[in-house]
């Protein structure tokens, strides 16, 4: 008598029988398989989505670069900031002094352009850079040309511009003559030199830059930048470069401080504080400082996605151990003819495994209609924002690890159970009495009850949050308001005729009806981007590593009352601070308390950029780049005293904004039929971008939360209903002896709630100590949020009391007398 | 006698008791059954209901352990073996025959009959002529294809006489093997387990039914747990 071996337990002979059962057993009950397949698909494909979504935004190289890994992102350290941009002369110097290290060191900047490839002019997002850019990133072009070398050289000699695919596509609707085609952008004449392979998408995820321009035309681009070749206190450039073959990061690392050593020697005042930081280009992402935020936003989705597919898992493992129980008389008539524990358990695994298989493809699909719905949204903005999420072949292969998994998650249970029948009731196809299953079950429910209760508290912390996003106090008054971005400068315009502009723009925007008042700013709050200075306080002696810069925007008079911000001290600006007049500044109070603490801060002299300015205004600290942001000081220049050419025009009016936008366009319109207008939005949509990450978590876990609701409580309505039909026979006799229907119905509720009520409690532990880890996440850091903590377990408790109340009237209709005769 | 019964009997029982235990009360199943089968017998275990014929039977095929004695099997100890290694002699040695017949019903009559074959590392094509062979004997070979809800119970029986034997086990345990038929396929089945006997095949069966009992060339008479009598017919 030999043993069989472990080979036979897994020969593709017995696999082969397996799977071919399986398949029967997939066919057998269509009702049974597809609540399986439904439930582990939704499963499957939201985790799926969610993973496509993280693949794109931290784990994908940039497409259409070479070698991507061989990439390092370079910054500008300071005391106060680890990751700042960089200078033209500082590249250069870069550039030239790290040929040892790098094959090639390239810049870039985003700059808004004015295209005119047809009647009218666009406004698109474009990129300044070096000429090596494509060169250094191994960029392959469709059509033409990328830049020379010799474009590098000759300021404003050389004005050409490639094409991305979707610029090529959208402002000249793929034209296959489109190289050599002459356009004007920002008011010049530029030759289209080339297009860029389709894959191709810019330097930085998700944002797509529509063109891309020689930075030796950044005086023609940008008038007013021409000194920017010689400032290296202008930082503004990112910088990429690529390791020479070889070259650890460490050695990169290492020149790059000997090299900040070398130019503190040379330029002791631009370089005092300064040094040099890399980062390898998978790691910066958007940009390092988003990278920590990205990182936790992305974990906390994919662990709620996560929770849902665990609650899927358990209710279809409960599905099949009470399937296990109809089964008992198989598994105990193949024990009874020498089968192993070991084959059964096999024979059960093949058979959760296809029917996860079969549900992982559902589930892509699933996963292919979510990812249709992401790549939708669109931000209010004027970049070409392209979440480009992808069925790629890492999606996939997290698809497959995830199907396998998760057959093994909801099968390996009741495997095990299944195949430990009572082998002789079994057999005399008797009713098992089945405790240590049903304890299973119970256990199983118990489970699921508390992985809810984490869900809908992480979701139910995240709407929440989105409600107090909403509401967080932003230092002006948000609703009512019409934005508009216009640039006379781009169609050519000098200083004196835009100044004529904007005056008349404002002058006949504020005789229109229904308008309450106008006023410009170079940078509307809450848009993402912002600008800062150093500054210098008389009298004040900042810290070893306090950072002395400091947010600030350049701003038309009226603009405070414009934006419905108080001025607590002093007055805001009027028309007479103009160019000839003293240097006017409006601080917040938040930059009164740092410089002037307890004092009162108006008349104060604040010294930037080697000029004085006088404190005229102090106005309430509120919110410029981030919802989120901890309370920062901010500073406001006269648009005359610190000229700002690219303004936002700011519309409060009396109704809805949305009905002004034609007026504005026809304003605008009536002063230059050629100026483009372009990003405009009510204010409410604006601030959507800061939203945009509490929306996408609110949304995205909300709709999480529902899911995971509905999957508990068709569990809760499983194991009830299960749990009913085996006592038919107890009930009968309870009903026999006396028990009315409500007793039957209070039993049946009881044994539902208390499975609820111990999920519950162990669930609230769970969600309290992931409110923990939330609580950085939160506007607020209202982790601990009452209503939350109070709502979601009632909402759960309910909905599981609905769940079984179903089989508890089921019960209740038992008729006694037939029950027990039919035993 | 029974250290010489132990060494020539296929089965030897000495001693057996089993006891089931319920709350507080201990129901006594068996109590000190003394029992051999010799190769090539034909054995009837008979008595009320009640008397404790499925315990031993469920004993005999190490579907069950006894509480207390002394089980060898073709020589091999078999009373306190590990699950894994009863399986492999209830795989390797025994046949069951059930009242109930016990097919799966999601498996054909063929893949039912293989079925004990596939729990040993044997070539698929030595199964392929085991079962075919198997089917022969019954008179089944024309059903292959057919699932069992396809069948008359006679023929189902006669499937599960056919997947008992297709091991080519040391004993067949038969559990009231016509209790779920007519009298006409009650009477067949035992003519198919009497040819079996006559070619070498030995067999224990189990009946409350005592015109089946003749069939048998012993039978052994239990009652309250205890053999009390033993008949050659």
């Amino acid at each position: 008598m030999t043993e069989p071996t472990a080979g036979a337990l897994f020969s593709l002979g017995a696999l082969r029988d397996d799977l071919r059962f399986a398949g029967r057993m997939l066919v057998k009950s269509p009702l049974f398989t597809g609540m399986v397949i439904l439930t582990l698909a939704l499963g499957i494909g939201l985790n799926t989505a969610v993973f496509s979504a993280i693949e794109a935004l931290l784990l994908r190289p940039l497409p259409g670069v070479h070698n991507a890994n061989e990439l390092v992102q370079l910054y500008r350290t300071y005391p106060a900031m680890e990751y700042g941009s960089n200078s033209i002369p500082h590249f250069w110097d870069v550039r030239k002094r790290t040929t040892d290290v790098y094959s090639g060191v390239a810049a870039w900047a985003f700059s808004t352009l004015s295209v005119s490839a047809a009647e009218r002019p666009v406004r698109v997002m474009g990129q300044m850079v070096s000429a090596d850019y494509f060169a250094v990133l191994g960029v392959q072009v469709a059509r033409g040309r990328t830049f020379v070398p010799a474009e590098d050289e000759g300021r404003g000699a050389h004005p050409v511009a490639v094409l991305s695919d979707g610029g090529w596509k959208t402002l000249f609707g793929a034209d296959p003559a489109v190289v050599g085609r002459t356009i004007a952008v920002n008011g010049q004449s530029v030759e289209i030199i080339g297009v860029t392979m389709p894959e191709f998408r810019g330097s930085i995820p998700l944002a797509a830059p529509a063109m891309w321009m020689p930075l030796m035309q950044l005086a023609q681009i940008r008038p007013g930048a021409e000194g920017d070749f010689e400032r290296r206190g202008n930082n503004y450039l990112n910088v990429q470069a690529r390791l020479r073959p070889g070259v650890t990061m460490e050695q990169a690392r290492a020149r790059m401080t000997a090299l900040a050593n070398e130019l503190r020697a040379e330029f002791p005042d631009a370089y005092e504080h300064s040094s040099m930081k890399l980062v390898p280009q998978s790691e910066a992402g958007i940009h390092p400082t988003m990278r920590g935020a990205q990182v936790g936003l992305s974990a906390v989705v994919m662990v709620v996605v996560g929770l849902l597919l665990l609650i899927a898992c358990v209710n279809v493992a409960n599905l099949f151990l009470a399937r296990g129980r109809d089964r008992a008389r198989e598994m105990a008539i193949r024990l009874a003819l020498g089968a192993r524990r070991g084959a059964l358990i096999r024979q059960l695994l093949v058979e959760s495994l296809t029917f996860s298989v079969v549900s992982g493809v559902v589930g892509l699909v699933v996963a292919v209609w979510t990812i249709g719905l992401a790549n939708g949204i669109t931000l209010p903005m004027d970049i070409d924002f392209r979440p480009d999420l992808r069925l790629s072949p890492l999606v996939l292969a997290f698809a497959c690890g995830v199907t396998m998994l998760t057959g093994v998650l909801f099968g390996l249970a009741p495997a095990v159970q299944s195949t430990r029948p009572a082998l002789i009731p079994a057999l005399k196809g008797e009713a098992p009495a089945g405790g240590s299953r049903s304890r299973m079950s119970r256990s199983l429910v118990v489970a699921q009850m508390a992985l809810s209760m984490v869900l809908l508290m992480c979701a139910g912390l995240f709407l929440s949050n989105l409600r107090n996003a909403t509401v967080i106090d932003k230092g002006f008054v948000s609703d009512r308001l019409l934005l508009a971005e216009v640039n006379p400068s781009m169609q050519g315009y000098a200083r004196a005729a835009t100044e004529h502009f904007y005056r008349q723009l404002t002058e006949r925007l504020q005789a229109t009806p229904g308008v309450r008042a106008v006023a410009l700013a170079d940078q509307v709050p809450l848009g993402l981007g912002s600008s800062d200075r150093g500054v210098e306080i008389p009298g004040y002696s900042p810290a070893e590593s306090e950072g002395m810069s400091i947010f600030y925007a350049s701003v038309s008079p009226g603009y405070f009352g414009t934006m419905g911000i108080p001025v607590l001290k002093g007055r805001e600006f009027t028309t007479q601070d103009d160019s000839g007049s003293t240097r006017a500044l409006v601080v917040n109070q938040r930059f009164v308390d740092r410089f002037w603490p307890g004092q009162d801060g108006v008349g104060r002299t604040v010294k930037t950029a080697g000029r004085d300015y006088t404190v005229i205004g102090v106005v309430p600290t509120g919110k410029y780049v981030r919802l989120g942001e901890d309370p920062a000081a901010h500073m406001w220049f006269a648009q005359s005293q610190q000229w700002a050419a690219g303004m936002s025009v700011i519309v409060r009016t009396v109704g809805d904004p949305n009905t002004f936008i034609g007026t504005l366009r026809r304003e605008v319109s009536a002063l230059d039929a050629n100026l483009p207008v372009s990003n405009i939005r009510s204010m409410d949509r604006h601030l959507g971008i800061s939203l945009l990450p509490a929306r996408l978590a609110g949304a995205a876990l909300g709709v999480f939360g529902v899911l995971g609701l509905l999957l508990a409580s068709v569990g809760m309505y499983g194991i009830m209903a299960y749990s009913v039909a085996q006592r038919t026979r107890e009930i009968g006799i309870r009903m026999a002896i006396g028990a009315a229907a409500a007793d039957v119905i209070a039993l049946v509720l009881r044994q539902g709630l208390t499975l609820v009520l111990i999920g519950t409690v162990i669930g609230l532990g769970g969600a309290f100590a992931a409110s923990r880890l939330l609580g950085s996440m939160l506007y607020g850091g209202s982790s601990l949020d009452v209503v939350t903590f109070t709502l979601v377990p009632l909402v759960l408790i309910a909905v599981s009391a609905a769940a079984s109340y179903g089989p508890a009237r089921r019960a209740s209709a038992v008729d006694p007398a037939v029950t027990l005769r039919s035993e | 006698m029974a250290a010489n019964g132990k060494e020539r009997a296929l089965i030897h029982l000495a001693g057996i008791k089993k006891v089931f235990y319920t709350d507080e009360v201990e129901t006594h199943a068996l109590a000190d059954v003394h029992f051999e089968i010799q190769k090539g017998e034909y054995v009837a275990i008979s008595g009320p209901s009640g008397c404790g014929k499925t315990t031993l039977l469920s004993i005999l095929g190490l579907l069950d352990a006894p509480t207390s004695g002394e089980y060898t099997l073709a020589g091999e100890s078999v009373a306190t073996l590990r699950a894994a290694d009863r399986a492999r002699v209830r795989n390797r040695q025994i046949g069951f025959i059930f009242q109930a017949f016990n097919l799966i019903g999601d498996l054909t009559v063929a893949e039912n009959v293989e079925l004990p074959l596939t729990y040993r590392d044997m070539p698929a094509s030595e199964r392929r002529d085991r079962v075919a062979a198997a089917l022969d004997r019954v008179q089944m070979s024309h059903r292959a294809k057919h699932f069992p809800a396809q069948l008359s119970g006679g023929q189902q029986q006669r499937v599960a006489v056919a997947r008992a034997v297709a091991g080519d086990p040391a004993i067949l345990l038969a559990d009231e093997p016509t209790g779920n038929l007519d009298s006409k396929n009650g009477e067949a089945v035992m003519e198919l387990l009497r040819e079996l006997n006559a070619h070498g095949s030995t067999i224990c069966m189990v009946t409350h039914d005592s015109r089946y009992a003749q069939h048998a060339g012993r039978e052994v008479h239990l009652f309250d747990g205890k053999v009390v009598e033993a008949v050659s017919h």
